[in-house]
Parts: structure tokens; sequence; C-alpha cells
């Protein structure tokens, strides 16, 4: 027998729209943060990170989506089917333990130093997260970068904001802390607050959307581990 | 770790060139035949009657307002209910037609507007014909202004074509698809066709800089 097309199938259809625009509103949030990362990769003096960035948007905008979802579905099984939770435990932990205080004095030295460059070096030092206490700032700037930085921070701070910035452990973070000053988080907060916006109204408007549960707990590959 | 196998992507590459060139195919017909059409409704929304602008506004809101996949649904499954049946690769081509043709339009339209109105006049003056002023006074500026939009534009058509798969026309989507039902190689051979659709649109990138070099070259001002 064949289904009759009626109201009830209509409304069908209009719930699932609801999946649409969650799906949109999520890819629009997520979207929005790799899409900065890129393009500040894009403009980097670094110039493997500027070829990195070129290659990612060649391919991207040169490929059909339906290819790309292919490949993500068919790719990421086969990726991750044998990859354990604690394998990448283990493996993000080790990344994140390469930031050592040392790699980021030097990343912001750059940093520092970029900023007597005129207004092409001053946008990405005032888009930082938090700003480094130079051990050997450009001379210079020396006076101005003292000015804005705070005096020797106390532990438990640091731990903490580390903690934050970086999810380490706060008891395994005295030998990588780094003097960190949440200087800008606030401030440039701004231009995140539109896509979280978006993706909160996506999970409440969501019913039954695995990605955001009646509980309030992600779910996923991660299993919700909000340490990771 | 997995163990890639592109033995049965290489074995059956030539499926895979063969529906490349269909997707070329489709992709230049619907460019051509959408460029014929955009700068009919370009002309017809610029210097048109109020109730051919009227049609030219709606059809081009409902185009671009909906998915391509919903609109090639549309004339595959729906237009033998009014009596038109199309074989697949005729209805992609329709489909990639009317959906450049609302893109186009709307970049056309755009490069007709930014024409100076002194610049007709002069035409007029000049004693140019009517379809003179339009060819030489109008087009010819406004396609040199919008033509990398458009060659953008047109890019997006053709990877637009893998959707075309869906109803089953030959293109290289649907020749990939094939070939990964029969091989179970899936990922290799998707990411065969992707670096295929790659290679087409740098090809393509290529090849309209080379035209904008040939066709554009001559000063725009003294």
């Amino acid at each position: 027998m064949i289904r009759v097309f009626g109201w009830n199938e209509f409304l069908v259809i209009v719930m699932a729209a609801q999946w649409t625009i969650a799906l949109s509103a999520i890819a629009f949030a997520g979207g929005s943060i790799g899409g900065l990362l890129v393009a500040l990769m894009r403009v980097a003096d670094i110039r493997a990170f500027r070829l990195f960035a070129t290659g990612f948007i060649r391919v991207f905008q040169g490929t059909p989506l339906l290819m790309q979802l292919f490949l993500v579905f068919f790719g990421m099984n086969i990726r991750l089917c044998d990859q354990s939770l604690d394998r990448r435990d283990d493996s993000a932990r080790a990344s994140r333990q390469r930031l050592s205080r040392r790699d980021l004095a030097r990343l912001h030295r750059g940093r520092a130093e970029r900023a007597g460059r005129g207004r092409d070096g001053a946008w990405p030092a005032l888009l930082s997260f938090h700003a480094p206490r130079d051990p050997a700032p450009s001379k210079p700037h020396r006076g101005r970068a003292d000015r804005r930085l705070p005096g020797p921070a106390d532990k438990g701070h640091v731990a903490r904001v580390d903690h934050r910035l970086h999810r380490t452990d706060p008891a395994r973070a005295d030998h990588q802390q780094c003097d960190v000053q949440p200087i800008s988080r606030l401030r440039h907060g701004g231009c995140y607050l539109f896509p979280l916006v978006l993706a909160v109204v996506a999970g409440r408007t969501s019913h039954g959307n695995p990605f955001f549960p009646r509980n309030g707990t992600l779910t996923g590959p991660t299993g919700g581990r909000a340490g990771m | 770790m997995y163990e890639f196998n592109f033995t049965p992507v290489l074995a059956s590459f030539d499926q895979l060139l063969v529906g490349a060139w269909l997707t070329v195919r489709l992709s230049c017909a619907a460019m051509l035949i959408g460029l014929v059409v955009s700068i009919a409704c370009a002309w017809g929304k610029t210097s048109g009657p109020k109730i051919l602008r009227t049609v030219i506004d709606g059809y081009i809101e409902i185009i671009r307002n909906t998915p391509f996949l919903v609109q090639i649904f549309f004339i595959f499954f729906g237009m033998p209910s009014l009596g038109l049946r199309l074989s697949p690769n005729s209805a992609a081509l329709l489909a990639l037609v009317v959906n450049f043709g609302a893109y186009g339009t709307e970049i056309i339209r755009a490069g007709i507007e930014s024409i100076h109105k002194g610049q007709v006049e002069a035409g007029w003056a000049l004693g140019l014909s009517r379809a003179q002023i339009f060819r030489y006074v109008i087009m010819k500026p406004a396609l040199r202004t919008v033509y990398p939009a458009l060659t953008s534009q047109f890019i997006y058509l053709m990877l637009n074509t893998s959707v075309v798969s869906v109803i089953s026309a030959d293109d290289l989507a649907a020749a990939g698809n094939d070939l990964q039902s029969a091989s179970f190689a899936s990922f290799e051979v998707y990411i065969a066709v992707t670096l295929i659709y790659l290679a087409l649109s740098v090809g393509f990138s290529v090849l309209f800089y080379a035209v904008e070099k040939m066709a554009f070259k001559y000063p725009l001002s003294r």
C-alpha cells in the first residue's frame, strides 16, 4: 500500500528541519573557530603555517562537499576504530607537554618582537589569549612590555590559569608553568559569543539530538570526558 | 594499522576518467547555456517590464534559497508528473542550467549596474544601435568586472555536479560509487575521486586565468 502524503507526513518533515538548523549552527560555531585558526595560520610569519593553510583552503575549496563527507565517513571509521581512548589520552597529553615553558617563551618572544613592526605585527600580538613574561623582550619595547605584564605571579594562580588554558593537572603544573596573564580573554571573548549562543540555541531546540541529550552531558567518540 | 590498497582503483581508473569526462562536458554545457540564460535574465531584470522583473525575481529567490539536491529531485522525479520525462543526464544538465542561471543572473546584473549611465549616453551620441550599445558598451565591461565571480561560480557548478550521481547520471561521483561498491575499497576510491575533482578545479582555475589574460588584455583607461 502506498503511503499517502498528508498532514502527519508534512509534520515529520518539519520536525526533521530541527536537525538541519542544529547541524548548521554547530557547523557555523565550529567553522568560525577553525576558520579563525586557519586565517591566523594563513597570515603567519612562519612559512610552514602559511603553506599548510593555503593547502587546506585549496583542497577544501576545490573538492565537492559530497566527497569530503564520504572521506570523513569512511576515513574516520578506519582511523578511529583501532585507536583506543587510552592511547588518545596519551597522545593528547604528550602533545600538550610539548608546549613546555621554553617553547611558549620562544613563541611569545617572537610575538613581542613583532610588536615593533607597526600594525602588521601588532594585531597578532593583541589577539593573544595570554601574554607571557618575556625573558628578553626587544630593547625598544622593554619598558612598555614590563608595564603591561604583571609582576611575579603566585604559583597557585599560575597553576589555576594554566589548568584552565591548557587543562593540565594543577598538581603537576609546576614544571609546565609559565608566567601567563589572561589579559585579553574577556576583551576578545565577544568574538566567540555569537557562535556560542548559536550552539546553545541549537542544543535547546534539538530534542532527541544525540549531541545534546537531556541530561546535558556530551557524548560521542570521547565518551563525554570533559577532562580531555 | 590500516593498509591502503589502490590496486582496484588503478585497475579501473579508466572508468573514473570516463566519469570525469562526463563531468567536464556537463559542466561546460551547463555553463554556456546557463550564461545565455543569465545574460537574458539580467537584461530582463535591469531593463525589462515590471511583470518580467517580478517573474525573474521569483525564479532567482526560489533557486537561491533551495538546495541543489532538492532542485534536481524536483526536475527528475517531479517533472514526469507534468508529462516531461527526462533521462538522468538530461535532467542533470537542466538542473545545472537552472541553478547556474539564477546565480549567474545576479552576478551579471551586478556587472551591468556597475556601468555608468553616461557611457550608455555616449554610445547613443556616437550613433550606436541598441544592440551595439548592449554588446560593446554594457556587456563587455560588465563581464570583465564580474569575471572573477563568474569563474568562481563555474568552479562551484563543476563541484556541484557530484550531486547529480543521486539520479544515476554517469558522472565522476557515480563512477566512484560504482567502483567502491564493486571493490569495497571505499576510502581509496574516494581519495582518488577527490584528487580528480581537485585536479579539475585547479585546471579550470588555470584555464580561466589564461582566458582572462587573453580576452581582457585591453587597458581600462588611458
